[in-house]
């Protein structure tokens, strides 16, 4: 007993606060460093991240070669590590502290494209990048002036790191100068290679970890992240023409045969995803959550039952173009029992407005709508099934003691405390259907021209007809686009900034699903 | 009143078991909706029974009907021509799955130890998030960015000079050992004088080494260079046959990055059921992090990294648009084992075969080709997410 007073929650407590009063004090000396530095950072990105959009938009030539990339790697993984630092993800209380190799790469590749910029003759944005990099670097300086640095083995290390790093990109810099095309232009690749080394050794001197295998797990999380941002720089930027001089008109406009038609534009695909989302809504959420709630609350521990999961567990793992095949199946080719739907859909819409609603063999808003909520539903059930499950049986006894049914437990406690899982789930699972084209492509959306239609608020006749019409949806739009870049590069551009409004949407839901998750979970923990 | 029985209490309650139940009418209600939930459970038994059934049927046509000669070994995969090449298909599908797991399988690792091993709670709380972004972004977006980055800045570099990123590689590699070996060195503080000498000419020693096989790569890549070099005198004078703009080894980097999340996801869930009294007690006889970590963390989860593998496997056999967009390849394709050239794989095939004219329904058994591929297809990753079920829930009964 008293081993546990002395060694246990007591000192373990005492210590953390320690800790933390260290954390803090640290914290406000260097607010103020802190803040103007990160300001200067996302200056310096925001140019930077400009310059780039300008280089890729006004010559292809200067987008051709390793180095952007590489400069644009080395930039963002410094900056990472800074604005990690200075959010408090990386521990300020480290033996070793290099802010010069980090700073030192974050300008060096800042200088790169600088450079890059200044031999084209755009004087002006080159100065303008200058700018910043340089005051940063004064407030670097000042800040490691001011760092009573114990160890001089430490500090000539930096120094070496720092000047070793700047050195490779200079000569990379040069080389790049000299000649765009020589013989043995590839060197680079090593010179990067000896950067990105060196970087790697400064960051892992940041990071205060020195093993090697930590140095390659942390690489491994770095480049997915980086994978991410390129690709998120990549896609905005070729889009950037078309978001930056038409972005009313293409988003209203229709799909075009030319890609320099100035009525060129994404309407069609977003009501099209709209109604599928609606499907998805309507069916899809309805059936996976009353299934979850059947798996979680009814259902007897059978084998039956552990079928039934294993069913919705494969169901998951199934490859979205079969759905495609399934809803070619059901819907457009046909089968007996569809066939019969169809023709007493189409002669209750003969006694209502003339002609047939349904022409079979022809894919429909209707079938990609159903596709993709039996796309989903296996996600819905799961999501929705661990939410269910997360409930304390506590509230369910509880509401049971007091004389309610089963459902009215599931109402009015189940549900409501499952809930903000349930609404995660049912957002991830939205999310996904609007982003997937294969199942669409199988059932038969438009990628080429479609013809315009009347506006879906002219009565009832036009409005159900839609649904019968063919169609064309957000990712579909991007995938046709993307095959007529082929003859007409034009639609490269479009592609992107359809992607880019596509992304808007995908990312907006996927993190509020997220951070609903992470706010509730934090809640309840 | 002598004979008092059981029975008697029981026939005149005042409470029985029916009375507290409620009114009848609360009762069928409640039956009614535990209908309306058993149905919407068994949706998902009529969807899979569906799709089973919708392959069989039409593949079933397409087995019957064919002629077996035309599915293997002809030039390639020309549906609409009546050339069902499945070895085209296959192979590229293959060759799709095992790039796209080059990538996805050590970055998804590595992310997934790094989080769950390494990261403090706040960086996990800023990392995840990202990885889960990721996660989220359509396939048609990768396919894009393969098409229009991975393929022009990465394939179409490596395919050309293959010889020479090998070589500078080892020789980069080779430098970045040295280099850590040399910071390691450095900081040993318990270095007597003796020691430091040596070191400091090993170093020298390792340097020039490097450095030769760097001035030899060198003259062997300027002699190999397309521009000014003696072209017969390299191994060739393009490592491959690239082709332009799409090949499947862009569209498997794409697909590989699409199930980065995936395979991390899965791994990290396997690392974090390994029980906390392992590391505790590898620590406590005076392992390093690293050495908890490699010794006994990972092979106490390795059911789950398999899992997560096969998973990831069974991701990139199904992806479909990164493939169409950026394998290079349109409605048909000639049989390549090559990464750099064009193909389909059997999800691409599927997709180009229902674009392109308006009906899928082409001359004779093109639309049935379409789920005989789909039942492959379909076959192939039940059974691996079969089997990765299996070694999860091996992970699951262990702890």
């Amino acid at each position: 007993m008293a081993l546990t007073t002395i060694g246990g929650g007591d000192t373990t407590a005492r210590v953390e606060q320690l800790i933390q009063r260290r954390g803090s004090e640290q914290t406000s000396v260097s607010t103020i460093w802190t803040s103007l530095a990160a300001a200067g950072v996302a200056l310096a990105f925001v140019a930077m991240f400009g310059t780039w959009y300008e280089a890729v938009r006004t010559a292809n030539a200067l987008y051709s070669g390793w180095i952007p990339p590489i400069a644009l790697l080395l930039v963002i993984g410094a900056g990472l590590l800074l604005v990690g630092k200075q959010v408090g993800f990386v521990d300020r209380d480290l033996r070793v502290n290099s802010d010069v190799c980090t700073y030192g790469a974050l300008i060096a590749g800042a200088i790169v494209l600088m450079l890059r910029q200044l031999f084209k003759g755009d004087l002006s944005a080159g100065v303008f990048v200058l700018i910043i990099p340089v005051a940063v670097l004064g407030l670097v300086l000042a800040r490691s002036l001011r760092n009573p640095l114990a160890d001089a083995k430490l500090a000539l290390e930096q120094v070496a790191l720092g000047a070793a790093s700047i050195g490779a990109t200079l000569i990379i810099v040069k080389r790049l100068v000299d000649s765009e095309n020589s013989a043995g232009g590839w060197v680079w690749g090593l010179l990067a290679a000896v950067a990105v080394v060196l970087a790697a050794l400064a960051a892992s001197q940041y990071l205060g970890i020195l093993s090697m295998f930590q140095v390659v797990l942390f690489s491994a999380l770095a480049m997915s992240i980086i994978i991410l941002l390129v690709l998120l720089v990549q896609v905005v930027g070729d889009g950037w023409p078309v978001l930056n001089e038409r972005l009313g008109d293409f988003w209203s406009g229709t799909l075009r045969s030319q890609s320099d038609d100035s009525r060129l534009g994404i309407s069609q695909g977003i009501i099209g995803s709209f109604w599928i989302a609606i499907f998805v809504v309507l069916l899809a959420f309805p059936i996976g959550i009353a299934a979850a709630v059947y798996l979680e609350e009814y259902a007897p521990r059978n084998r039956f039952t552990n079928m039934l999961d294993i069913v919705v567990r494969n169901l998951a793992g199934v490859p979205s173009v079969v759905y495609g095949l399934l809803g070619l199946f059901l819907f457009v080719k046909g089968t007996v029992v569809t066939h019969w739907i169809t023709d007493r859909i189409n002669a209750a819409w003969g006694s209502l407005f003339q002609g047939e609603l349904i022409e079979k063999g022809q894919s429909t808003l209707f079938a990609g709508g159903v596709t993709l909520a039996i796309l989903v539903l296996p996600i819905v059930i799961i999501t929705a099934a661990e939410a269910v499950r997360a409930v304390p049986q506590s509230l369910r006894e509880g509401a049971f003691g007091v004389g309610a049914t089963k459902w009215e437990v599931i109402r009015s406690q189940v549900l409501p405390f499952a809930a903000p899982g349930i609404l995660t789930g049912t957002l991830l699972a939205l999310a996904r259907a609007v982003g997937e084209a294969a199942p669409l492509i199988l059932v038969g959306a438009i990628t080429g021209r479609l013809a315009p239609r009347g506006s879906m608020f002219d009565g009832a006749e036009q409005f159900f007809s839609q649904f019968a019409d063919r169609f064309t949806a957000m990712p579909i739009v991007i995938v046709g686009w993307v095959q007529d870049s082929g003859r007409d590069a034009g639609f490269a551009p479009a592609a992107g900034a359809a992607i880019v409004v596509l992304l808007v949407f995908v990312i907006m839901m996927n993190s509020v699903a997220v951070l609903l998750r992470n706010y509730f979970e934090k809640k309840r923990a | 009143m002598t004979d008092f029985s059981l029975s008697d209490v029981v026939a005149r309650p005042l409470l029985t078991t029916d009375a507290l139940a409620g009114p009848a009418k609360r009762l069928r209600r409640e039956s009614v909706i535990r209908g309306l939930f058993f149905a919407a459970a068994m949706v998902s038994v009529l969807i899979s029974v569906l799709i089973i059934f919708s392959l069989v049927r039409e593949a079933w046509t397409f087995i019957v009907g064919v002629d077996w000669g035309v599915t293997w070994g002809e030039t390639g995969w020309f549906p609409r021509r009546g050339l069902y090449d499945m070895p085209t298909l296959l192979v590229a599908s293959l060759i799709v799955t095992v790039v796209a797991m080059l990538v996805a399988g050590p970055l998804g690792l590595g992310a997934a130890i790094y989080l769950s091993e390494y990261a403090s709670p706040r960086t996990r709380s800023i990392l995840k998030p990202v990885l889960e972004v990721l996660a989220g972004v359509p396939s048609v977006v990768l396919g894009f960015f393969a098409l229009f980055f991975i393929s022009p800045n990465l394939i179409e570099k490596i395919g050309r000079n293959a010889w020479q990123i090998i070589g500078y590689g080892i020789t980069a590699i080779s430098l970045a050992g040295v280099l850590f070996w040399a910071v390691r060195a450095w900081r040993d503080s318990s270095a007597t004088g003796a020691m430091i000498a040596k070191r400091v000419v090993g170093l020298i020693v390792m340097l020039a080494l490097v450095l030769v096989l760097f001035l030899w790569v060198n003259a062997i890549a300027q002699d190999c260079s397309p521009v000014a070099g003696d072209v017969a005198a390299c191994p060739s004078e393009s490592a491959f046959t690239v082709k332009r703009s799409g090949q499947l080894a862009a569209a498997a980097v794409g697909v590989g990055i699409l199930t980065i999340p995936l395979v991390a996801s899965v791994a990290e869930d396997a690392l974090a059921s390994v029980p906390r009294h392992l590391r505790e007690a590898s620590a406590g006889l005076g392992a390093r992090k690293t050495t908890t970590t490699r010794q006994v963390v990972l092979p106490a989860a390795i059911s789950g990294i398999v899992a997560a593998f096969i998973i990831g496997i069974s991701r990139a056999l199904g992806e479909t648009m990164v493939v169409f967009m950026a394998g290079g390849a349109a409605d048909a394709a000639q049989f390549t084992a090559s990464p750099f050239e064009g193909s389909l794989t059997m999800t691409a095939g599927m997709a180009s075969l229902a674009t392109g004219t308006d009906s899928v329904v082409g001359e004779g058994l093109t639309f049935q080709s379409l789920y005989f591929v789909g039942l492959v297809l379909f076959v192939l990753t039940l059974f691996l997410n079969v089997v990765a079920g299996r070694f999860v829930a091996r992970v699951r009964e262990r702890y």
